[in-house]
């Protein structure tokens, strides 16, 4: 089965933000600059998500997803304070392909159901904020980690894939940002549980662990990531800004990456993961005639 | 970026469908495309461009609701080309099974059909197909011209839990595979061209097949002649 590797570009305001454990978040620079430069660099899915739900229903947000989508032509979810069927229509408007819910579902199951039945499954994701609160015991959340919902992840899986989720992102707050590696453990527990795509986010931090996952487990189809390839981009530009007067700036002023994390394009990860026999969409040639 | 060879492409709006990146794709490889429900608008485009995400019921809802179905038709009748992507390729044929049977648009034999949700080895498939998988060219003439940027690593973006099982095996132009279950990709039959991926949201190699599939059309009243 042919892997896909997501740009997860966590949005707040204006800005892209990068936290550990969804929390402490260090502005980067501008969502759709991000976009463009993975999208050159080879990314077969971006993920934008409203990290405190700041901009929903703002005209701002359409615009971040409206513009992203001129140029950027790869599948685009979008989550982050979507509760009704009017908001995934709005945000299907602007050009995302998927919409990811959590916050919504956990209070109403049944708005899976409908969503799915009206825009299809394949539309509807459902993003799962896992915390271990135990041995092999995994706990649900929303709200970046903070709302308790005590739901257990596997029971939760089982019940949003019988309502129709078509695909699950499955984060893991306790390896978020930290650069450890995803949480096999979590991640194997969700995929025996379940039969729709998983797409397995939280502790990539160099392109080992990307390898290594695939390997360990073969139901994995998809990953995500942001620190190690947004560290590289902002590394490798001097020239990056943030946009507006609006958030922590620290990083972008000192530059300084957390020790766990070794930067890497996703250029570079897609020709690592070719080497190692892991079957990734071609590295595409003519990117820089698309991408501006 | 607008060229003489630039076509008007009327994309149908009938609420079932991400429009909008259809719009940009046609528009970055030098297209005028415009969104539009309306029979004028429609009648005077070169090409159709039928998108379509969810339920294949409620698409044939939608169409029939605003009269699209019968001037579709009519338009493919009298040569106009259309391109269908995804559930609108899907639309094309006679019948879907999805939810129990709904009539299609019957311009290519053949029905629609779930995808397995086990392989024949009793392995899990998971549903929906999310994601990328090879396109290989049926090799006969009238498609190596068409799709004549396809080859081995050509990727595009599927996200579908049914196929289109196609009748007329001259009519199947693309063929792909998830986890060993092989299914017609793309579909071509006189003027009709069907993709059940995503070009518009395929990279780069989507946008190349996009632009091949409508370059491949001749039309009726060549552009020059028009602007005489």
């Amino acid at each position: 089965m042919t892997k896909r590797i997501v740009a997860r570009i966590d949005i707040k305001g204006p800005n892209l933000v990068k936290g550990i454990h969804l929390e402490g978040l260090r502005v980067l620079g501008e969502p759709h600059e991000f976009a463009s430069h993975h999208f050159a660099s080879g990314a077969d899915e971006l993920i934008y998500m409203d990290v405190v739900a700041s901009l929903f229903g703002r005209n701002s947000f359409d615009h971040i997803i409206s513009d992203t989508c001129k140029d950027v032509f790869i599948p685009l979810t979008v989550g982050g304070g979507i509760r009704t069927l009017k908001d995934i229509e709005r945000v299907l408007k602007f050009g995302a392909d998927k919409v990811a819910i959590n916050t919504a579902a956990v209070n109403n199951p049944g708005f899976v159901k409908e969503a799915a039945s009206a825009f299809g499954s394949s539309t509807i994701v459902v993003a799962i904020e896992s915390i271990k609160t135990g041995p092999s015991e995994y706990l649900a959340f929303t709200d970046c980690g903070r709302e308790h919902t005590g739901l257990n992840v596997v029971e939760w899986a089982k019940k949003i894939e019988e309502q129709g989720a078509g695909e699950i992102l499955l984060t893991s707050v306790d390896r978020e940002g930290t650069g450890e590696g995803l949480d096999q453990e979590l991640i194997k527990l969700i995929s025996d549980a379940t039969s729709i795509p998983i797409i397995a986010h939280g502790g990539i931090g160099k392109k080992e662990h990307v390898k290594e996952a695939f390997e360990i487990n073969d139901q994995i189809g998809a990953i995500a990531m942001a620190s190690c390839i947004h560290y590289e981009h902002v590394l490798s530009n001097q020239k990056l800004k943030k946009n507006e007067q609006e958030g922590n700036d620290d990083y972008l002023q000192n530059r300084r990456v957390n020790k766990k994390i070794t930067p890497f394009s996703l250029a570079d990860l897609k020709c690592y993961l070719q080497k190692n026999n892991i079957k990734v969409p071609s590295s595409l040639k003519e990117y820089t005639q698309y991408a501006n | 970026m607008q060229t003489d060879n630039s076509k008007n492409i009327a994309i149908i709006d009938y609420n079932m469908g991400n429009v909008f990146s259809l719009m940009s794709a046609c528009k970055k490889i030098g297209h005028n495309a415009f969104v539009t429900n309306e029979k004028d608008q429609i009648t005077k485009a070169d090409i159709i461009l039928l998108p379509g995400v969810g339920a294949f019921a409620d698409a044939m809802k939608n169409i029939q609701k605003l009269k699209l179905d019968e001037l579709i038709v009519e338009q493919v009748n009298k040569g106009k080309p259309l391109i269908g992507i995804c559930l609108g390729m899907q639309l094309l044929l006679n019948e879907s099974n999805e939810f129990g049977k709904t009539r299609g648009l019957g311009l290519i034999e053949g029905q629609v059909l779930p995808l397995p949700k086990q392989t024949d080895n009793g392995e899990l498939i998971r549903i929906p197909h999310l994601g990328w998988s090879k396109i290989s060219n049926m090799l006969d003439q009238a498609s190596t011209k068409i799709i004549k940027h396809i080859h081995n690593n050509n990727f595009q973006y599927f996200a579908h839990s049914f196929y289109a099982k196609v009748e007329n095996k001259n009519d199947i132009l693309a063929l792909s595979s998830y986890r060993g279950f092989e299914f017609a990709s793309a579909i071509k039959k006189d003027n009709i061209i069907g993709f059940q991926f995503h070009p518009e949201k395929s990279g780069p190699q989507g946008l190349e097949l996009l632009s091949s599939a409508i370059n491949s059309f001749h039309l009726k009243v060549p552009k020059t002649e028009q602007n005489l």
